[in-house]
């Protein structure tokens, strides 16, 4: 897999390095870099604190070094179109709100902007700070998407009772099992699957020797389902637009923004715009967009996307995906190079939502359109139509019969 | 007899607060040195190119923050580990933007990388990470998220009898200043802003305006001082803002003494109207006009006693406060009996109450 990822790169090294020149505005996404095993698991030989130099869950030395470089090579790709010199209206940064993912924002704005004239506040430090901005995990649908969704969650129950997801459990059994029994922890979907593959990843990273019930399923065995466990959450249009819907909203807002608005204009939205995110984050704006071939995103992997203006009133569009040392041209259906604008909107289209689109029918179960779905409504409709006759026909009696206790109950006027 | 029992009193106090150890502290600051806000119609500096842009921190603001952060690390070296963890630390901030570069420079100031965190040797710096609500539900820092009944409260303030007094004393100051800038200035706001404005010049050695001059300047800081304490005028409104900070540190120092996991060091990076809001419901002072940089520290004992200092700027000396609800030696218990009225129970609730 990433053998493919890094000759395809070799193979579009023109387009790596496309032409700038006419760069109106770049909005990245990125993984955070290296970290700790979010939780060892329970038989774990290294799940010992001590044996890691930061705790479960957070940036690493190398990790910042990552984030520094991946700064760094921003600096270099935009080296006219980004001033030197920092500017709230040049750039604008968003996190999720996790510590490891704002940390890496903040390694990555050391790289790409370390003080120059007057930015340098203290001669001793090449570092200035710069805001990130954050929304509170459970308020944030658009990067972090881990607002809870009802209507997700339901139709990403009902995309495991399909047959490909029954034959996998199927398929999958004896692994699970096997998984199970030696990580002191039940192992029994593709999603569990993946944080373990993801914990042995790290140790091995780290030179950790592995266990050697570990070692005969790592990472053979494992890899496959571990890279389609990131596509999963996104894999039907409407898991894809419930999902990453927002998200795409807001980058299509942005850029129509761009397009829009007078350059003069007072709020005029910056022209680089960087999230740091997770590898979900990534692999799923890659698979809603058709664009990810299984695979778990590694550290710092970026997502770029690039609006051009080549002449008054013409806009297009350039998405690069970088997992290795370069950024590779992706195609979105059938636009890649030079997309135009307008088409990209169209093609976008089915998988964006508004935020207020997007909580109405995230929490209205009922207004489905899957034919199931409309039987269950018929059949909840007969029954709550039953339910009330019934007990009208209680109440009346009753009230028949305590018609002068019944208006003597102090709580009458709250009924 | 009634001496020697006061002498013994006070060495058993003496080996008392020798005995305990500091469990944790919450540091509440005003951001550093900002370019201004706003200008006026008559201002000769305005179109004065601020680098970075109105309402950011200076380069001078940054330093100052830095400072703050290194001064800290050197008043509390044997509390604050050499390392930065997570877990012992928590970063919190007003979402305005200078705040929270205010937040970043702090945590550089306190925690530069040592031996096994230098992550680059050519910048001995490490990325920490800060934490703030959006303003619209922040109670905490920019307090200013809804609350009907405080709202209320606030407009029969501005109606009051209190505010009409100072229209009528600053009538000829209000006349004056709107003759020499340009703009109508007919009440203690709009003078507070005006004051900010011109300090910063005075910080930057832009020269002021004939018109202005040193007792002028000291006049209008204290209304400035005024207008910040109009916010929190009655006990309620005391309550509702900085009560809702001292109850956020009451709760973390509760957990702290039932061991529970949370975070010995407490940052907070806000503004000068958040400092007021906090020493109001303490009962600390009338009105004030934080510095820059101005910090309120409270320190929680494993003896259960809390200590409050203020520090006017990083230049000054940190003072200890006498809580004036609570005892000498203010333990939690003593301190939430004293602030009662100060303290909400469920801010959501109480801010629909009609008083």
């Amino acid at each position: 897999m990433f053998l493919f990822t890094t000759l395809s790169c070799v193979l579009a090294i023109p387009f790596c390095f496309a032409n700038l020149s006419d760069l109106d505005s770049v909005v990245v996404v990125f993984r955070h870099g290296d970290r700790t095993p979010i939780r060892p698991y329970p038989t774990d030989p290294y799940r010992n604190r001590s044996y890691w130099p930061v705790d479960w869950g957070m940036l690493t030395n190398i990790g910042k070094l990552r984030q520094y470089n991946l700064g760094q090579y921003f600096r270099q790709r935009y080296p006219s179109f980004l001033p030197a010199i920092y500017s709230e209206k040049d750039i604008y940064v968003r996190s999720t709100d996790v510590d490891r993912t704002i940390m890496s924002a903040a390694s990555n704005l050391a790289g790409l902007y370390p003080p120059v004239g007057t930015d340098i506040w203290n001669e001793n430090i090449a570092w200035q700070p710069i805001p990130i901005h954050t929304l509170p995990q459970h308020e944030d649908p658009i990067l972090a998407a881990k607002k809870p969704c009802k209507k997700y969650d339901f139709l990403q129950k009902q995309l495991f009772q399909t047959a490909y997801f029954r034959n996998i459990s199927h398929v999958n059994h004896d692994l699970y099992a096997y998984l199970s029994k030696y990580s002191g922890q039940t192992i029994s979907d593709i999603e569990k699957l993946e944080y373990l593959y993801s914990t042995f990843q790290i140790e091995t990273w780290n030179n950790f020797t592995l266990p050697d019930w570990a070692k005969k399923v790592y990472p053979q065995k494992m890899e496959k389902w571990a890279a389609l466990s990131f596509a999963t959450p996104t894999f039907t249009e409407d898991l894809a637009r419930l999902k990453t819907g927002p998200f795409f909203f807001e980058l299509l807002e942005y850029f129509r923004n761009r397009t829009e608005t007078p350059r003069n204009a007072q709020y005029f939205s910056p022209k680089f715009m960087m999230y740091s995110a997770h590898d979900t984050t990534i692999a799923s704006l890659l698979n809603s967009m058709g664009a990810f071939e299984y695979h778990c995103p590694p550290y710092t992997a970026t997502i770029i996307f690039e609006l051009h203006r080549p002449k008054e009133n013409s806009w297009y569009i350039n998405i690069f995906y970088k997992n290795t040392s370069e950024a590779r041209l992706i195609k979105v259906k059938d636009c890649s190079f030079d997309c135009d604008w307008q088409y990209f909107q169209q093609i976008l289209s089915p998988i964006t939502i508004n935020t207020k689109q997007w909580e109405s029918e995230c929490n209205s179960l009922l207004l489905f359109s899957t034919i199931l779905n409309f039987y269950i409504l018929i059949g909840a409709l007969v029954v709550s139509l039953i339910g009330i006759t019934v007990l009208l026909l209680l109440v009346r009696r009753r009230a028949r019969a305590n018609r002068n206790l019944y208006s003597q109950l102090p709580e009458e006027e709250y009924a | 007899m009634m001496f020697f029992k006061r002498l013994l009193t006070f060495f058993l106090c003496v080996l008392y607060v020798n005995a305990a150890n500091l469990k944790q502290i919450h540091v509440l600051f005003r951001h550093g040195e900002r370019s201004p806000r706003s200008t006026y119609p008559k201002d000769p500096h305005k179109d004065f190119k601020w680098d970075g842009g109105l309402g950011q921190l200076t380069n001078n603001g940054k330093l100052q923050m830095y400072i703050l952060g290194q001064e800290l690390r050197n008043h509390y070296n044997d509390f604050i580990p050499k390392y930065y963890w997570p877990v012992d630390v928590n970063f919190s901030s007003s979402s305005v933007a200078r705040c929270l570069t205010s937040a970043e420079l702090v945590g550089a100031g306190l925690f530069p990388p040592q031996d096994v965190q230098i992550w680059n040797p050519d910048l001995l710096w490490q990325p920490i990470p800060i934490h703030y609500l959006p303003r619209n539900v922040d109670n905490l820092l920019t307090m200013k998220s809804n609350c009907t009944e405080y709202d209320n409260q606030f407009r029969q303030v501005h109606n009051s009898s209190k505010v009409l007094q100072y229209n009528q004393a600053y009538e000829n100051l209000y006349e004056y200043l709107t003759i020499h800038t340009g703009m109508t200035v007919d009440n203690i706001e709009t003078v507070e802003s005006l004051h900010n404005t011109l300090e910063i010049y005075q910080m930057n050695n832009l020269s002021l305006p004939y018109w202005i001059n040193d007792t002028l300047m000291a006049q209008m800081k204290i209304i400035a001082a005024q207008n910040l304490a109009i916010y929190s005028e009655t006990n309620y409104m005391k309550r509702m803002k900085g009560g809702y900070f001292i109850k956020t540190v009451l709760d973390l120092m509760k957990s702290s003494l039932n061991s529970k996991k949370v975070p010995s060091i407490n940052m907070y990076a806000a503004h000068d109207l958040t400092l007021v809001h906090v020493m109001r419901a303490l009962d600390l002072i009338d009105t004030l006009k934080p510095e820059l940089g101005a910090t309120l520290i409270f320190e929680l004992y494993d003896d259960e006693q809390i200590k409050v200092y203020y520090w006017e700027n990083w230049k000054g000396k940190i003072e200890e406060q006498l809580l004036p609800h609570c005892r000498t030696i203010c333990r939690v218990e003593q301190f939430q009996e004293g602030y009662q009225e100060f303290i909400p129970e469920n801010w959501y609730e109480e801010c629909q109450v009609k008083i």
